[in-house]
């Protein structure tokens, strides 16, 4: 693994990123809710989570850096639990776990692959913590056939907006 | 001097983020309802004292998810012994004290979250994290940088807002296209924004910075 060195500019693009997806986190609060009160649980995850997600590759497809989905998200989130909403500090240890779970993709490709398919991957395996914390924190533990469409549903949505964030990431690049 | 101390709060923001850190991630293995609500009471009434109309909407999506949390437990966890019915369906304790906890730690979380906005300012916030919890000065630089660009950003949009009105479409996106002709311009205008100033801030050394040292003779001079 090549050693990080992370320039003013890489910090910059990484605070850019993570007020802008920051600002958004923020209602989406209010989009989840109100879709899982219209449509339940399943269809408000898979639309709504990926969002959450979506820093990680954008940031790793950006700077193409070891750690930079890591941060990506971990920034985000950190900005999102500066700015009052629903969920507090809660935004910060999910970024932090999720930004674990999406560097990992990044990490298997070594840091040579940026493309399409790992940001997909990328976007995807966050979605595992953050099933488990929700299981954790909301008790949101369902029988198992249940619970399988849920992870299901979470790491879909995350595979869409990873994959989102590259086509993003190569536009704004 | 007033410039060199922190902040003027009775906690200091590095103190005040770990409290709420600590609190938030005791609110994910407390099961007392009783704790919880001792918990909740406090952050509450200070998070209004400080934030008033800032955090009042925090409690509203607060009380809204409440009844997507009852159906919850009333679907996976209505079990125990009886407690009442509710339009002929039988509710169990189990359901009630599942739905109190659950309540309770959302409440928890969004009180402390809202007292630890209220209280500080963003930038007490980022000399916190960097000079009493050591954060990394490009860590803290990205946080400072990013609510720096918060109102750059806000007159981005609405600069975008006004052509899309001038030209006759929608002031506010429905859909994915809508979505991009906001998000696209905007990224691009951070991304762009963000390299100059990390090339300015390059060029000013920001790799050399190091941490900044006074001595005690000196901070005495200063406070003077």
């Amino acid at each position: 693994m090549r050693r990080p060195s992370y320039t003013a500019i890489d910090y910059a693009v990484l605070g850019a990123i993570a007020v802008a997806f920051g600002i958004m986190f923020a209602p989406w609060w209010t989009v989840y809710y109100g879709l899982k009160s219209a449509l339940g649980p399943i269809p408000a995850k898979l639309i709504t989570y990926g969002l959450w997600f979506f820093p990680a590759p954008l940031a790793a497809v950006i700077l193409k850096k070891p750690l930079s989905a890591f941060m990506g998200e971990t920034l985000a989130a950190l900005v999102e639990s500066l700015i009052p909403n629903a969920g507090g500090f809660t935004n910060l240890i999910y970024g932090l776990a999720q930004g674990a779970f999406s560097e990992i993709a990044f990490a298997a490709g070594r840091y040579k692959r940026f493309g399409a398919f790992i940001s997909a991957l990328s976007g995807a395996l966050a979605g595992i913590p953050s099933v488990l914390l929700d299981a954790v924190l909301y008790s949101s533990i369902y029988p198992l056939g249940y619970m399988i469409y849920i992870i299901i549903a979470v790491m879909a949505s995350g595979a869409i907006y990873g994959y989102l964030a590259y086509l993003v990431g190569k536009v704004v690049k | 001097m007033r410039w060199l101390a922190l902040s003027d709060k009775m906690l200091s923001p590095g103190a005040g983020f770990i409290y709420a850190l600590s609190l938030t991630a005791l609110a994910f293995i407390l099961r007392s309802e009783i704790v919880l609500l001792a918990m909740v009471i406090p952050n509450f009434l200070l998070s209004l004292y400080y934030g008033r109309k800032k955090v009042a909407w925090v409690y509203v999506l607060i009380l809204i998810s409440a009844p997507g949390i009852f159906l919850n437990a009333l679907f996976f966890s209505n079990y125990g012994t009886l407690y009442t019915t509710i339009l002929g369906r039988p509710i169990y304790s189990n359901c009630i004290s599942s739905f109190l906890i659950v309540f309770l730690r959302i409440a928890v979380i969004g009180s402390v979250g809202a007292f630890f906005v209220s209280y500080y300012t963003p930038m007490e916030i980022v000399k916190g994290l960097e000079k009493e919890l050591h954060f990394p000065k490009g860590i803290a630089f990205s946080v400072a940088y990013a609510f720096r660009l918060m109102p750059l950003i806000s007159k981005d949009f609405g600069e975008i807002r006004k052509v899309r009105k001038q030209r006759g479409y929608r002031a506010f996106p429905l859909t994915a296209g809508e979505f991009m002709t906001y998000a696209a311009p905007l990224l691009r205008i951070s991304y762009e924004r963000a390299f100059w100033t990390g090339v300015a801030m390059e060029l000013r050394g920001f790799r050399l910075r190091g941490k900044r040292r006074i001595s005690s003779r000196e901070q005495a001079r200063f406070e003077k």
